[in-house]
């Protein structure tokens, strides 16, 4: 497993962070998490400045947003990984409690990649967060050049898990 | 030309005509009684010449027959001797003398030649001596001797120079007169010529004059006739445009009767008559009428004078009197012809116009409004008191377009163009716009302007007020400040809300999830090792939190009904319903129902949230229906005054109609959660849902008989009143689920 790319994870909640980790340790994809509590570190994590300044230059497989964050939320974050031309072709899943149409169209206006409402029984939750995981982490293939080490799988179109829709 | 002129040429024209023929009549007359004088003198003459020759020649020849009477007589006596014989010569002798006489006579008037009258009488004297000297030998009885002188031959050769002396001068005169009387017939030629001819020339001149003095006499009588019909119009003009038409003399005396004058103020001949008629008019008046007549007689001019004058049935009326002075053609006045006229109506109509304009100015003058009256071309020719107090203007600055420098010139140039725009086309306008005071401030004004239009629709007059809105600005300005402070404040609560239902979709949820999670991992790394009770308890925990969880979603799945745009699209509710009875089919699992669903329509609606609402209901109606066996759940729909209304009806639990108003409340339940379990939010949403579509929701049902909702959309909303039939009744037979399909129409 320490062939997988590293998977982004910006949440301000310890539970939320935590539960997210024990999803994904049970799917057996935690070893590569980063965690940062809001969106400022993760805007610092992903253009290496701040705290992560020395941090290698490799970028994540997928960064999981939540999008109510203190300082600057996680709509804020989408809307300037994909305004920086380094970083446009990130995948980037929202992994929120809000049902919130407002949010859903926000997010989908600014170009999220997938839209996940955390459900409230955690086996329900396991599967959504390591699905998730698995596909952004291990079976989608980036675009060329993007990241270090190109993994076979297939296409997101013909991904087998649905594209949430408003 | 006028007629005048016309008339004068005609007459001037008939006098050539008469003048000539009477002098060429007269002329040929002249020439003619000459001629035919001339001609009777001629024969006059000739007549008595012939008379006389004709006596010359009666004596000729009577002397010749009295000379034969004697030698007759001579011849007889010497043949028979008898006494008896001789008688003739005797007479004879006797009558010759006179006849000799007369010849001498005339000889003597040049009538004859004396030398052969003197020379008739030597050989009458002879001759006679000859017979004389015969008879006197036959006396003596010597007839031998009487024979013998008379056989001498002397008596015969005097007796044929006699003869031959006679014929001489017969021949003569007979030619004389046969002379005179071919002069006679030459002169009566000559007379009857002349006679014919003037005849035939003055019958000439008599004819061609008569057709020139009849054709003016015709052309006279149609003048006569024109002057006679505009004699009458203008007689009738007079009689229809005044009530009296009278004369007067020159002193204003009436002295002929006035008809009309008399009929129209009872006054008789008498009264009337001198200056009887003043008495008539009313006495304030009279000194007013004296002094304009004697204005008027004294300058030979137009005498007019209004005054009261009562008629005849005692009705004081204003009269207009005017008069005018006929000349004398040495200038003095023969008289004064004129009218009256009854101006009453026109004078009362004066004093209500006068006293409405006075009613109008009092008005406009006191309203605090600005006003002002324009001509059809935008000229302003009035304004009231108030323009004037308001702008400091003077009406000599305001003339016309004057009114521009009341104007602030920065929208004096879209004032000029409504104005124009509205001269043009005749239409009203509104528009507010500053106008500065005397105090050099500038104030709004609405000004209102309105054409006053005649019969045709043109414009006579415009009519404009301007009205300080100063106050009303401010009021206006204040009020949508406070509007828009509300609204500040409505969107701030709006907001709220929204923070609000935000922050419970995510920071309520959140520790839900955490218990819910946390419990679950607990329960799975510890589960075992608990106890009954306590496995329990954590049993309870993660329910708990699970409808927490469905209370919340669905309390957020309402809010957003309120607040989301309606995202319209056509909707099969046939269809729908079907997708609803598919989704709900696990809620379905292990029941018997019985479905009627009958024709529903085509609406124009959200689909997403119409499928909601009709979720609710279905599931609502498996639901309480459970308890029975076969559950029976019928759809339908029918159309009525302006709605469709639609309905799901089930045979299940029903509810107490005492509490029909609850069922579409938040959290509002008949039953208990024991009994049914739900949330409360379900019909509210479905009232939401149907409101926001412009359509009502309500209930009917009893306890334990099934129950009835309805909901309604505008009949507008329909596009087909009839969905997709079903067609077939069909049972679905599935394991532990069996459900009955019928069509009810």
């Amino acid at each position: 497993m320490n062939d997988l790319r590293r998977i982004l994870l910006a949440e301000d909640d310890p539970n939320d962070a935590d539960l997210t980790m024990t999803a994904l340790e049970q799917r057996h994809l935690a070893n590569a998490v980063d965690v940062v509590k809001n969106g400022a570190e993760a805007l610092d994590y992903l253009f290496r400045k701040g705290a992560y300044a020395e941090r290698p230059p490799e970028m994540p497989a997928v960064v999981l947003l939540d999008i109510k964050m203190p300082k600057v939320d996680g709509l804020e974050v989408l809307r300037q990984i994909r305004a920086d031309p380094g970083l446009r072709c990130l995948p980037v899943v929202m992994l929120t409690s809000s049902r919130e149409e407002g949010d859903l169209l926000r997010s989908y206006e600014l170009g999220v990649n997938a839209y996940v409402v955390k459900p409230v029984e955690f086996d329900a939750f396991v599967h959504a967060v390591s699905d998730l995981g698995g596909f952004w982490a291990v079976i989608n293939e980036p675009p060329p050049g993007f990241a270090q080490k190109p993994a076979a799988g297939p296409k997101p179109e013909s991904s087998t898990h649905p594209r949430p829709t408003p | 030309m006028k007629p005048g002129d016309q008339r004068s040429k005609t007459d001037r024209k008939t006098a050539t005509v008469v003048t000539t023929v009477f002098l060429a009549s007269a002329g040929a007359l002249a020439v003619s009684t000459g001629l035919v004088y001339w001609v009777g003198l001629v024969a006059l003459k000739s007549n008595k010449e012939l008379a006389l020759q004709r006596e010359v020649i009666e004596h000729l020849e009577r002397m010749a027959s009295t000379l034969k009477d004697a030698e007759t007589g001579q011849r007889g006596y010497l043949l028979t001797g008898e006494m008896r014989y001789l008688e003739p010569y005797v007479r004879a002798l006797q009558e010759i003398k006179p006849e000799i006489a007369q010849l001498n006579v005339l000889a003597a008037q040049g009538e004859l030649p004396s030398r052969q009258v003197s020379e008739l009488g030597r050989l009458n004297d002879e001759k006679l001596a000859e017979l004389a000297e015969t008879v006197d030998l036959m006396r003596e009885d010597n007839l031998p001797g009487a024979l013998n002188l008379v056989r001498s031959n002397r008596g015969k050769e005097v007796m044929d120079a006699i003869h031959a002396d006679l014929a001489g001068m017969e021949a003569a005169k007979v030619a004389q007169f046969q002379a005179a009387s071919a002069r006679i017939e030459q002169a009566t030629r000559r007379r009857n010529l002349a006679f014919f001819t003037t005849t035939l020339f003055n019958l000439g001149l008599l004819f061609w004059a008569y057709s020139q003095i009849m054709r003016q006499v015709r052309e006279r009588e149609a003048a006569r006739e024109q002057m006679r019909r505009g004699e009458q119009r203008y007689r009738s003009f007079v009689e229809a445009s005044a009530q009296v038409v009278w004369r007067t003399n020159s002193q204003g005396e009436v002295d002929q009767p006035i008809p009309s004058w008399n009929r129209f103020t009872g006054q008789s001949d008498q009264e009337a008559a001198g200056f009887g008629w003043m008495k008539a008019i009313h006495p304030e008046d009279r000194p007013r009428v004296t002094e304009a007549w004697r204005v008027a007689s004294a300058a030979r001019q137009l005498y007019q004078v209004e005054y009261r004058l009562e008629r005849h049935d005692g009705r004081w009326l204003h009269i207009l009197a005017r008069g005018v002075p006929v000349l004398e053609s040495d200038g003095r006045v023969r008289e004064y012809i004129g009218t009256c006229i009854d101006v009453t109506d026109q004078r009362q109509a004066e004093a209500t116009l006068r006293e409405s304009e006075l009613r109008f100015r009092t008005l406009a003058d006191s309203m605090p409004q600005l006003a002002w009256i324009a001509q059809p071309d935008g000229s302003i020719i009035w304004y009231n008191r108030r323009w004037y107090e308001y702008t400091g203007t003077t009406p000599e600055q305001m003339e016309g377009w004057g009114w521009q420098r009341a104007h602030d010139p920065h929208s004096l140039p879209a004032v000029l163009e409504r104005w124009k725009a509205s001269i043009a086309t005749g239409q009203p306008f509104d528009m507010v716009f500053p106008l500065r005071g005397a105090d050099g401030v500038f104030r709004p004004f609405l000004t209102r302007v309105m054409p006053l239009k005649d019969e045709q629709g043109r414009v006579i007059q415009w009519f404009g007020t301007n009205t300080d809105v100063t106050d009303q600005k401010r009021a206006e300005e204040a009020l949508e400040l406070r509007v828009e402070q509300r609204t500040a404040e409505l969107v701030a609560a709006n907001k709220e809300l929204e923070a609000f239902g935000y922050s419970v979709s995510h920071d309520l949820r959140a520790p839900l999830r955490h218990v819910s999670s946390y419990i679950s991992l607990l329960e799975k790394g510890t589960g075992p090792s608990l106890d009954d009770k306590s496995r329990r308890q954590v049993q309870i925990i993660a329910e708990a939190a699970k409808r927490m969880g469905g209370l919340i979603d669905d309390l957020l799945v309402l809010s957003r009904i309120g607040r989301a745009s309606l995202a319209e699209t056509n909707v099969d509710l046939r269809r729908l319903v079907d997708d609803a009875r598919k989704e709900l089919a696990p809620e379905m699992a292990g029941r018997t129902i019985e479905w009627r669903i009958g024709a529903l329509p085509q609406v124009r609606a959200d689909a997403a949230l119409l499928r909601s609402a009709v979720v609710n209901l279905l599931s609502n109606a498996i639901k309480y229906s459970r308890r029975r066996d076969p559950a029976r759940i019928e759809l339908g729909s029918r159309e009525h005054d302006g709605e469709v209304v639609l309905f799901v009806k089930d045979n299940g639990a029903g509810f107490d109609m005492r509490f029909a108003d609850k069922l579409f409340g938040v959290f509002q339940r008949l039953h208990d959660r024991d009994e049914f379990e739900g949330t409360g939010i379900g019909l509210a949403s479905v009232r939401r849902i149907i409101q926001r579509h412009g359509g009502r929701t309500w209930a009917e049902g009893a306890v334990e008989q099934g129950a009835s909702f309805y909901f309604s959309l505008p009949i507008e909303r329909v596009i087909q009143m009839k969905g997709a039939e079903c067609g077939v009744r069909n049972q679905e037979t599935s394991p532990g689920n069996q459900t009955k399909l019928e069509e009810v129409t």
